[in-house]
Parts: structure tokens; C-alpha cells; sequence
């Protein structure tokens, strides 16, 4: 049998509709952040960092080669590329 | 025409072929780049430094040395890839061999460009001692070769197999050892530029 809902308890229904969800503060990005690494199969999620690094190899090893190389020239002058060489050969 | 795609964006944009799902010509230009290494370093310097001093000095071709370092070299890169496959297993991560070879061998690049510059300083040693700058410009290749193939490797495990911080350490640690010892294996039959 048909049960008939009371007054209150429909206006309670009613302001549960339509009150207002809020996620808890964090959970969005933790959620996102999530999203992201499970689907790093094809989009690999990447720090900032890591993104410098891994998306353009050759752009920091070229940084990285030549700060090293300019410390070794500072350090052991024009001799430096020879020996290295030397040692290298 | 996927071989040369394969190539250019292992060098460009690695981060797009350095990926478990399949891409077409991968494992075609992964052999490529390990057989031009190989028959470069191995049979092609010798033979051209050969012709180049042969009347300057007296020298001769060793051709068992020649291919015993050329299959050393495709050794060395197998031996390699099967060690990154066995701690793939190790660490239980999804990853086939096949997969493993096609893309370790894009990451041969830097050996291979490593290789020519290296005989093209045998072949002419005047290039690393008569300027300063050129001799500048040649180290700071050769440092440049080295960092890219790190990155590569840390490529390797970061995005192919898949490790954690302690698991890459691990591997790593022990890879140290396997490629010193690949190394001293590859000195020994007269391979100058690392093959790994």
C-alpha cells in the first residue's frame, strides 16, 4: 500500500535536493593528481621539473655539458679540453 | 618512413616513444640505430683509419678482432636489455622483452654520434689540439653525449619500467657493476667508445 508522505518530511526532501555539495577542501586536486598518474600510459603526469628534464633531453644536457666545461676551464684553463680529450682518446 | 618518425622523436621528444604501448617502426629503428653503432665503431673506423695512415705508419686489419668487437657490441646491448627485463620481472612490472630491446635501442643515439666523433678525432687528431675553442666545443660534446644518455636511462626506468625511488636505486647499484664489467669486456676486443 501507497504511503503518503507528511509536509515536513517532503520539505526535507526537498532541501536536501537542492543544498549545495562541497568536496572537502584538497580532495579535488588529490583526485586530479590521481587521474593524471593512472593515466600515464599516454600522458605521463610530470612535475615541472621533470618536464624541463625529460621532454627536451638535449636541451639540458647541452646546459649541463657546458657548465661543466666552463667550471673546467675556470678551474684548469685552455688545457682542460686537451687533457680531456686525451683522457677521452 | 616509421623508422626515421621513430628516430627523429627519440631525439626530439623522447618521452614519446619511451612507452610501453606499441608504435610502429620502433623495433625496426631500435636494430638500426644498434647496427649502424655496431658496424660503425667496429668494421667502418677501423677500416677508414686504416686507409687513412697506411702509408704513414705501419699498420694492419685485424678482421676477426673487427667482428668479434662488432658481435661483443650487439652482445653488450642484449646482455643489457636482458638485465632491464629481469628486474622488470623482479619488481613485478608488465613489461615484455620486446618491448624492452625496441626501445632501449633508441637510446643508442648519443653512442653513436659519440662513435664519430670519437674516429673523427682519431682520423684527425689536430681538431682537439689546435684551437682552443674547437677543443672547448669537442669536450663539452662529449659531456653533453653522457648526460643525455643518463637521461635516457632514468627515462628508461622512469617511464618504461615503471620504478619507485628505492627500486631505480636498486637497479642502478647493480646495473654499476654489470656495465663496468661490459666495459672492460668491451676494452678488451678493442671497443674504445662504450656500448651499453
Amino acid at each position: 500500500m501507497m504511503k503518503i508522505m507528511s509536509e515536513r518530511a517532503l520539505e526535507g526532501l526537498i532541501k536536501t535536493i537542492e543544498s549545495e555539495v562541497r568536496i572537502p577542501e584538497g580532495i579535488e586536486e588529490k583526485i586530479l593528481v590521481r587521474v593524471f598518474a593512472s593515466e600515464s600510459e599516454h600522458d605521463p603526469y610530470l612535475m615541472p621539473f621533470e618536464r624541463f628534464v625529460y621532454e627536451k633531453p638535449l636541451r639540458i644536457a647541452a646546459c649541463i655539458s657546458v657548465a661543466i666545461s666552463g667550471m673546467l676551464w675556470s678551474v684548469m684553463g685552455g688545457s682542460f679540453a686537451n687533457w680531456l680529450i686525451g683522457f677521452i682518446r | 618512413m616509421y623508422l626515421l618518425k621513430v628516430l627523429y622523436k627519440s631525439i626530439i621528444a623522447p618521452l614519446e616513444v619511451f612507452r610501453k604501448d606499441h608504435i610502429e617502426g620502433r623495433l625496426s629503428a631500435s636494430i638500426a640505430i644498434i647496427l649502424i653503432t655496431a658496424l660503425l665503431g667496429s668494421i667502418i673506423a677501423p677500416v677508414v683509419r686504416f686507409y687513412m695512415n697506411k702509408g704513414q705508419y705501419e699498420i694492419h686489419l685485424h678482421l676477426d678482432r673487427m667482428f668479434i668487437a662488432f658481435f661483443v657490441t650487439i652482445g653488450t646491448w642484449l646482455i643489457v636489455c636482458i638485465s632491464f627485463w629481469l628486474w622488470s620481472k623482479a619488481f613485478n612490472k608488465d613489461l615484455e622483452f620486446r618491448q624492452v630491446i625496441s626501445i632501449w635501442g633508441l637510446s643508442y643515439m648519443p653512442n653513436l654520434i659519440c662513435v664519430i666523433l670519437y674516429n673523427l678525432l682519431s682520423i684527425a687528431p689536430e681538431l682537439g689540439r689546435e684551437s682552443n675553442i674547437l677543443a672547448f666545443i669537442l669536450s663539452s660534446l662529449f659531456i653533453m653525449l653522457l648526460v643525455w644518455k643518463a637521461i635516457y636511462y632514468f627515462v628508461f626506468m622512469r617511464f618504461v619500467i615503471n620504478t619507485t625511488l628505492f627500486e631505480i636505486s636498486l637497479i642502478t647499484m647493480a646495473s654499476t657493476v654489470l656495465f663496468v664489467i661490459l666495459m672492460m669486456v668491451g676494452f678488451n676486443v678493442g671497443i674504445q667508445v662504450p656500448m651499453l
